[in-house]
């Protein structure tokens, strides 16, 4: 971007006649047009700039509906003390809070990213090639996207309801007996192929968690189909003709030619996804609180699908005195996402552009 | 047709054009299975509670229950009409506060000089890496505790601030980065011979932004708006924080409150969820340019 504006400037600058600079020279007339930018900065400050450093200042209090006592680092040494390493009851050494909702948003986020992009690569690479209706067909993959939100979720409760759900019937008819879904905290892997040697915390997801990454797959496949279409768009059409009069096979191209030079779309993708995908709220909130009991169960069964934010929301909203330790926990959130934007301005900056 | 004239340039390789139908097949396969949920949504939507909760389901209602619709709508304390109204309020008035305050922005940074202009223009950038659910907490507090709102004093104590208000549901979210960066890349398009134009006709640059840029910019500023729209109409997390008020929460929540009402009747919260959901369908299916347009817009945003 910066070297956008440099660029343009500079193509401005060597144009400039006498009379030009005249009537630029009102326009750079110091202060006035920082107050178009007054009121944008008001509330970015206020809203963004501001409850990050005040976020920060409330993780070193004991603070409920006001400030108590200040206490430092204590929240921090909670958080990756008993928060990742804990004793149950028996005596034995057991998965902290922070430490189990970060192996579930974990857990979440390797599944749920690559899915979703791979299969959206899949598609926008078949619409890609052309189809028949291809346009209705975009339309109805990008659907889920635009319209996800608490009111889309609720079919999918429905669907995967362990009682009446059509899934379950769906699987009937091809023999598997019907599944628990939400309501099961077993990870899918165990359910799978039994390994009772494995922890659970170490077994992935529990199937409640798989059925929030189908739909978080369903919801978010749409937006990698667009924007892959418009990465293989700019691919140009004289190299795939070219390398199929070499006589390289469909697979051949797509693998060597067509895979490579959308990378960089897949790389933005990944981060973009990933950076986003940490921070889910509604479809758990959605799926998972009437399965327990009241308000507070979000993040049910045995909160194998309290994922980040979800605990956040819970020790700030729910448990009004632990608000400095979840704003602890929100920090160290960010300390994750800003590990994760760093590396797409790395990567990122040495890309090859596409159009 | 081109198939067949691909067949006479390429004759070596004669697979590949049983290919294009077996593509036409696996894409309408994938797009049955994406458009299921909402085929089982408008289905259960005609469905007595009986019939929603057999098993075996009970793939087509027996008849068109459209009192489904009609008890979803008056079930609610002020119905959902209330929860409509409030979404359109906090919707529109968002999305269009953002649009004037994110332009006035834009058109500066794209087109007037000033001190500082680019480590401003940086520093709005560096906004965008400030995710959203970090700021949750402080700007609860911010918003509780707001000076000289809701019963509080100049310090911000002893009331409850911009807590449920449609103000707190408006303001915080009203700014956006990227939609500064998205309105300047636009803006930056206009030739700067238009401004010296207009300047002799006797126009000032707030003018100008307002009968010239804003204009010429249409495009980028409907996507703009249809992306506010929909994303405050989809919006969960915040409004459920800053809000408790029924009477004054948006449409979202309105299904939070069904699944605890009527967990047991899904045809009504099938109703619910499409009366929820088509607007933003409708929408889509009309602009759809301009949603793809935006979407492939934030593409470039890394």
């Amino acid at each position: 971007m910066n070297e956008m504006d440099t660029g343009n400037d500079a193509v401005v600058a060597s144009r400039m006649t006498p009379q030009r600079l005249l009537v630029e020279s009102k326009r750079t007339s110091g202060w006035g047009g920082m107050l178009y930018i007054v009121p944008a900065f008001i509330i970015l400050i206020l809203f963004e700039v501001w409850p990050l450093l005040f976020g920060a200042w409330i993780s070193l209090w004991k603070w409920n509906i006001g400030p108590i006592e200040f206490i430092g680092l204590q929240n921090y040494k909670t958080m990756f003390g008993k928060g990742f390493i804990t004793r149950d009851f028996k005596g034995d050494l057991v998965v902290g809070e922070v430490l189990n909702s970060l192996i579930v948003t974990v857990n979440y986020v390797i599944i749920a990213v690559p899915t979703s992009i791979a299969i959206g690569f899949v598609i926008a690479y078949l619409l890609f090639r052309g189809s028949r209706g291809e346009g209705i067909l975009r339309t109805m993959y990008f659907l889920p996207y635009i319209t996800a939100s608490v009111a889309v979720t609720m079919v999918f409760a429905w669907m995967f309801d362990s009682h009446v759900g059509v899934v379950n019937a769906l699987l009937e008819t091809i023999g598997i007996s019907p599944q628990k879904w939400l309501l099961e905290p077993t990870p899918a892997l165990k359910l799978l192929f039994g390994l009772s040697w494995l922890p659970d915390w170490a077994a992935g997801p529990s199937q409640a968690l798989v059925v929030i990454i189908i739909y978080s797959v369903w919801a978010s496949t749409g937006f990698n189909v667009v924007i892959y279409l418009s990465g293989l768009s700019g691919i140009s059409k004289e190299v795939l003709e070219a390398a199929k009069l070499d006589g390289a096979g469909e697979w051949k191209v797509m693998t060597t030619i067509i895979w490579p030079l959308i990378s960089p779309t897949t790389f933005f993708l990944l981060i973009t996804s990933t950076i986003a995908a940490f921070q889910v709220f509604s479809p758990v909130f959605a799926l998972t609180r009437k399965s327990g009991t009241g308000a507070a169960s979000a993040g049910a069964p045995l909160d194998t699908t309290l994922t980040i934010t979800v605990f956040i929301y819970r020790h700030f909203y729910e448990r009004s005195n632990a608000v400095g330790y979840a704003a602890a926990v929100s920090m160290l959130l960010f300390g994750i996402l800003l590990v994760l934007t760093m590396i797409q301005f790395r990567i990122g900056s040495r890309r090859v552009h596409y159009q | 047709m081109s198939a067949e004239q691909i067949r006479v340039s390429v004759p070596e390789a004669p697979s590949k054009f049983k290919l294009p139908k077996l593509t036409t097949v696996l894409l309408v396969l994938g797009a049955c299975v994406v458009v299921f949920p909402f085929v089982w949504m408008i289905l259960g939507s005609f469905k007595t509670m009986q019939e929603s909760s057999s098993y075996p389901p009970q793939v087509f209602p027996s008849q068109l229950h459209w009192e489904n619709y009609k008890n979803a709508w008056l079930a609610p304390p002020n119905t959902l009409g209330k929860y409509f109204i409030n979404t359109i309020i906090v919707a529109f008035t968002g999305t269009i506060g953002q649009l004037m305050v994110c332009s006035l922005a834009a058109y500066a940074f794209a087109q007037l000089k000033f001190r500082g202009k680019d480590i401003l223009f940086a520093l709005v950038l560096g906004t965008m890496m400030i995710p959203g659910e970090i700021t949750l907490i402080p700007n609860f507090m911010t918003i509780r505790h707001f000076p000289l709102m809701g019963g509080n004093d100049i310090l911000g104590s002893g009331g409850t601030g911009l807590y449920d208000t449609y103000a707190a549901q408006i303001i915080p979210g009203m700014v956006g980065a990227f939609n500064i960066f998205l309105l300047r890349q636009s803006f930056m398009q206009i030739p700067k011979d238009f401004w010296e134009a207009a300047q002799i006709d006797g126009s000032n640059s707030f003018r100008y932004l307002w009968e010239v840029v804003i204009p010429m910019s249409k495009p980028i500023m409907i996507t703009v708006f249809l992306l506010g729209l929909v994303g405050r109409w989809n919006a969960l997390l915040w409004p459920l924080i800053v809000t408790r008020d029924e009477t004054l929460r948006p449409v979202q929540l309105a299904m939070i409150w069904y699944q605890g009402e009527f967990s047991a009747d899904q045809g009504v919260v099938m109703a619910a969820s499409l009366l929820v959901t088509i607007p933003i369908v409708i929408l889509f299916l009309f602009m759809q340019r301009h949603f793809i347009e935006g979407i492939v817009g934030s593409g470039l945003k890394g």
